[in-house]
């Protein structure tokens, strides 16, 4: 209960005044109206003291379940360590929020840490694992290497000795490590920059998270961008320009996908501008202005594409929906919608006619199991190489079953990008439906969350932004979920505090963080305007009755 | 035991936050209606809602048909399945042990290969067919290593469920190692394609199984369909006699004229008289064999044919033949087992205004009639079991699970059958086997069969018969089917008279049917379910 104290309210000392009584009340025991928003809710402070023991746990059994079975990848120690630092770094964000005076929704901060600590064990596990990083033939010597110490590992645990003697026949061989040969390889294909990113994004989200806090928890900052939205606008878009055009080679740069990064940007600078003009753009005459078109165009329309540039379908799609969402939420016109759905499913139509990739990957979400039998040769070596990952992906949640192989158990990590693209599957390896379900229900309740923060705002700039960060983060996690069991295309976004992906990690955290300090100034204002407000009016006799 | 203990807790705690979640949701989406709260949000949130239940039903889905995904992506294999390979390579399955249950006559186990541990199929081609391993392994979708890969990997204690390959369950099978061997090793010395199946009477274990076939054919001995030639005699044999129509003489000529055609009799043999079903079946008389159907249609009218078939398990039909297996042809405890090796039904092409040829072709099992050997194989074990069919067993945990089985025939029927069978060995056209046996106490009796086959170069050739023990008591059927074999009488009949000795001379193999005490004995509580 000492760790509860933290994020409970501090006694105040007593003010200078007349001697007298201190009556001291608990956090609990303060009306509800007084408590809101000081205070962890009891259901998100329950949930966070399982995730946190969850989160421990689930560590520790793939560390001593898994490991010694099927050895580590290079790193893992570090990985392990990193992995608690993270834990330790979002409690203390939740301290110093606390600290901090936090008075927005607890729940867009608390959820996130849930989700992360209910997803981050199937991530430690596939990344300590020994051959999920390697490539080509290393990949393929370590998975043997893995397979062949399983194997021993559990006839030694397992069998007696005369069954031992059938099968060794004399003594049993050594056990292999594959540690050695994913090193070797591992330390080869990635970079300082690319390894040292990929460490250091888990541990510094809980901070990106705090610093968008601090940096919307007063207006100043924001106000700074709405006035001068141009300033940060044009430098970011050109960076995003010419990284995507010279320095980008099959979606990365340097081995690392920045471009979630830029996402929070854009989103603070559409909500600048919607909030600049909602009014007219709610009004179909007034669009039509050249001036408003080129802020459509220039604001709205230029950030995605780059992302059509280099092909990133994906990332497209979550940012073009949250801009529209925006723009609904800011003008509240319903014609907006529509317009936007057409032009959308037209997009769709031509990427699917025009793109081959995309229609690939559509056959591979509907039919992926042709039948090899009536496809020439070459037709089946194509084939099979687009159906790789889908058909693991599959074998991922069909493994799972109903609940799941137990954590990091079950061989998800065989999947290609099961830590990313296919998250959900990798989940489903583990947890089962149960938990596949479970973590969806708790990151719509997350969504729903900063929708409904979104909802309390009056502003329309405050509006908009909290409901394209709810975009950005809802969006690519019903793509990445949906994709993963089929239902529709992969796209191959990375989804936020649930899968693989630093940059994402970082940005979402950085949005999450700007939401709450809105969210927090809301709450602030609120009670000032009760504060403020003038006292009920005395009853009085309005006449008298004479009967 | 600790770490089960702890992965289910785990298990817990993240049901607990689905739960929890989906009461806040509900709370949340209750509130905001009750309190007026902005439109556009609720309905966000209600459509973040329907995804969620979207997903769960798309997830649920994936599970529903899980079978025919993996299926689908079994057939794509071949390009590469790290995880098929992960997990072979890695998992520890349970043995496949055989009829005697132990370690060192297993079916499937490990052992060190090339210096490393691997799944190991000591029967080798022998019991690829069946078993698994051999030629072709990766291809054949319906052995006992993957049709019953679910028990064998299911974690063989409570503390193994946690485990990232947990060891898995042993099964244990009816089939036994050395007849297996035995019998492969006969076959394939002839060079040509068939099966050979040796099953338990009393039980209906399955004791030897061997059969030759690509991977990509169905299971040679089990779901191929094949013309019984004379075998089917036994049929009509049996109708004789379950109708009372007493034994005569009769002549058997070198052919018969049926309508505008002739049967004859292989290679136009003519016996001037013979005792009729005895006789007939002695010689394989076609020409007896025609008439004597002939006869029973005018005596007993067509429809007592139609009701003995299906009585004995042939499926009859007249319009399209039927591709529906029967449900309980197994006695087993695994759907995937039932589903995928369920042989095709015997089946007999029947209509009442037939010709007198085409009549005549089927009382020779030679026109519309298909078996497979399995089928036959249980045909013979319910005339050996005193007219008691039981459905074949492969799993030694069902054999107390067989019930009291389905009497198809009489028992003055099955004994008089079992009489001619072993006239046949002694006297008839399974005469070369005779030899194989001699002096090893044990006796041998059956019917051979000789199939036309059209375009082929050679007829099909049978042995089906029964293996007599040293108390007289019928132990086994052995059914060899040689595809293009020639003769039943020869090269069948001789590796049928191999099979009696090598049984007779290997009396330390529990097999079901040795009398040994660990042989399961029928559950009492089962006994009353009939076949199942």
């Amino acid at each position: 209960m000492a760790i509860s104290r933290i994020f409970r309210r501090r006694p105040r000392p007593a003010a200078a005044g007349p001697e007298g009584v201190t009556v001291r009340i608990k956090p609990h025991n303060l009306p509800s109206e007084q408590r809101a928003g000081r205070v962890v809710p009891g259901m998100l402070w329950w949930g966070l003291l399982l995730a946190a023991a969850f989160y421990v746990a689930a560590h520790f059994a793939i560390a001593t379940g898994v490991w010694p079975l099927h050895g580590t990848s290079p790193g893992a120690g570090g990985t392990f360590m990193r992995d608690g630092v993270a834990l330790v770094a979002w409690i203390a964000v939740l301290v110093a929020l606390r600290r901090l005076g936090y008075r927005g929704s607890w729940a867009i901060v608390v959820l996130p840490i849930l989700i992360f600590c209910m997803t981050r064990p199937t991530q430690f596990q596939i990344f300590t694992d020994p051959a999920y990083q390697a490539t080509g033939s290393a990949r393929a010597r370590a998975n043997d290497l893995k397979a062949t110490r399983a194997r021993l590992s559990s006839i030694e645990r397992v069998y007696s000795e005369e069954r031992k003697q059938v099968v060794y026949q004399g003594n049993p061989p050594e056990l292999p490590d594959p540690f050695e040969r994913a090193v070797e390889q591992e330390t080869r294909s990635r970079g300082f920059f690319a390894r040292l990113g990929a460490h250091f994004s888990v541990a510094l989200a809980p901070f990106a998270l705090l610093l968008g806090f601090l940096l919307s928890r007063e207006p100043g900052v924001m106000r700074w961008v709405r006035d001068r939205r141009l300033i940060p606008f044009v430098p970011t878009l050109g960076l995003f320009f010419v990284l995507t055009i010279g320095f980008t080679e099959l979606g990365k740069v340097g081995g690392m996908t920045p471009w979630e990064l830029f996402l929070p940007i854009f989103i603070v600078i559409w909500a600048a501008t919607l909030a600049e003009d909602a009014y007219n753009l709610a009004r179909p005459g007034a669009v039509m202005e050249p001036r408003r078109l080129l802020n459509l165009f220039l604001y709205g329309a230029a950030p995605v594409i780059p992302f059509l540039i280099i092909r990133e379908l994906g990332l497209s799609i979550v940012l073009a929906g949250s801009l529209a969402a925006m723009l609904l939420v800011g003008t509240r016109r319903g014609w907006w919608a529509g317009l936007m759905l057409v032009v959308w499913a037209a997009l769709v139509v031509a990427a699917f006619n025009v793109d081959e990739r995309s229609a690939t990957r559509l056959e591979l979400a509907y039919d992926p199991y042709k039948n090899p039998a009536e496809m020439t040769e070459a037709e089946q070596e194509r084939w099979a190489a687009k159906l790789h990952q889908m058909k693991l992906f599959d074998a991922n949640v069909i493994q799972g079953g109903v609940l799941g192989e137990g954590p990091g158990r079950g061989h998800a990590e065989t999947a290609p990008n099961a830590a990313d693209d296919g998250f959900i599957t990798a989940i489903a390896t583990h947890w089962g439906w149960a938990g596949a379900v479970s973590l969806v229900l708790l990151y719509t309740l997350f969504v729903v969350q900063l929708l409904s923060a979104a909802a309390r705002e009056s502003g329309a700039f405050e509006r908009t932004l909290v409901t394209g960060v709810a975009m950005l983060i809802g969006i690519p996690f019903w793509l990445a979920a949906l994709g993963g069991i089929r239902l529709i295309p992969l796209t191959g976004v990375a989804t936020a505090f649930a899968a693989h992906g630093g940059a994402k990690l970082l940005a979402s955290s950085l949005a999450v963080g700007l939401a709450a300090g809105v969210s927090h100034r809301r709450a602030r204002e609120e009670i000032m305007d009760e504060a403020l407000a003038p006292p009920p009016a005395e009853p009085h006799a309005k006449g008298i009755r004479i009967v | 035991m600790l770490e089960t203990v702890l992965d289910w807790v785990l298990r817990g705690v993240v049901i607990a936050f689905g739960a929890g979640a989906l009461i806040a949701l509900a709370r949340w989406v209750r509130a905001a209606i009750r309190e007026r709260r902005e439109r556009w949000a609720i309905r966000l949130a209600l459509g973040m809602l329907l995804l969620a239940i979207v997903y769960a039903v798309g997830h649920a889905r994936l599970l529903w048909n899980a079978e025919e995904i993996t299926e689908g992506r079994m057939a794509w294999r071949r390009w590469g399945d790290p995880r098929e390979a992960e997990r072979n390579r890695g998992e520890v399955r349970g043995w496949i042990l055989d009829c005697t249950g132990e370690d060192g006559r297993a079916l499937a186990r490990y052992g060190l290969r090339e210096g490393e541990v691997q799944r190991i199929f000591p029967l080798g081609e022998a019991g690829a067919n069946l078993i698994g391993g051999g030629t072709g392994a990766e291809d054949r979708d319906y052995t006992v290593e993957r049709l019953f890969a679910s028990h064998l990997r299911r974690p063989l204690t409570f503390g193994e469920q946690s485990e990232l390959h947990a060891v898995g369950t042993d099964l244990r099978l009816t089939i036994c190692a050395e007849p297996t061997r035995e019998a492969w090793r006969l076959l394939s010395a002839t060079g040509m394609n068939g099966a050979v199946i040796v099953q338990d009477v009393q039980t209906g274990a399955l004791v030897a199984y061997a059969a030759t076939g690509r991977a990509e054919d169905p299971p040679f001995g089990i779901k191929r369909y094949a013309p019984p030639g004379s075998v089917f005699k036994l049929a009509v044999a049996a109708l004789w006699w379950e109708n009372d129509i007493p034994d005569t003489r009769m002549p058997c000529p070198p052919y018969i004229q049926t309508g505008n055609a002739r049967i004859r009799n292989f290679e136009s043999h003519e016996y001037a008289s013979i005792t009729i079903p005895t006789g007939m079946l002695t010689v394989s008389c076609n020409t007896a064999a025609v008439r004597m159907a002939l006869e029973m249609r005018q005596r007993l009218g067509a429809e007592a044919f139609r009701d003995a078939w299906q009585r004995f398990g042939f499926v009859t039909y007249s319009a399209g033949p039927p591709s529906a297996s029967e449900d309980e042809f197994w006695n087993t405890g695994n759907p995937a087992w039932a589903r995928r090796m369920t042989p095709p039904p015997v089946r007999v092409r029947f209509a009442p205004r037939f010709t007198a040829h085409e009549w005549g072709q089927i009382a020779i099992g030679q026109g519309p009639v298909d078996v497979t050997p399995l089928a036959i194989s249980r045909f013979l074990q319910a005339i050996g079991n005193n007219g008691v069919m039981l459905p074949p067993t492969l799993e030694w945990e069902q054999l107390e699970r067989r019930g009291e089985g389905r009497r198809i025939m009489k028992a003055t029927t099955s004994r008089k059958l079992q009489e001619a069978m072993l006239t046949v060995v002694d006297s008839g056209t399974a005469q070369v086997a005779k030899a194989r046996f001699a002096g090893t106490g044990w006796d041998l009796g059956g019917k051979t069969g000789t199939a036309d086959v059209a375009n082929a170069p050679r007829p099909d050739g049978w042995f089906a018969g029964l293996m007599y023990g040293p108390d007289g008591r019928a132990r086994y059927t052995v059914v060899v089917y040689m595809q293009r074999g020639g003769q039943g009488g020869r090269a069948p009949a001789a590796i049928a008279g191999e099979m009696t000795r090598f049984m007779s001379r290997h009396p330390q193999i529990t097999t079901p049917g040795s009398g040994e005490s660990d042989v399961p004995q029928r559950s009492t509580a089962l006994a009353g379910e009939g076949r199942r």
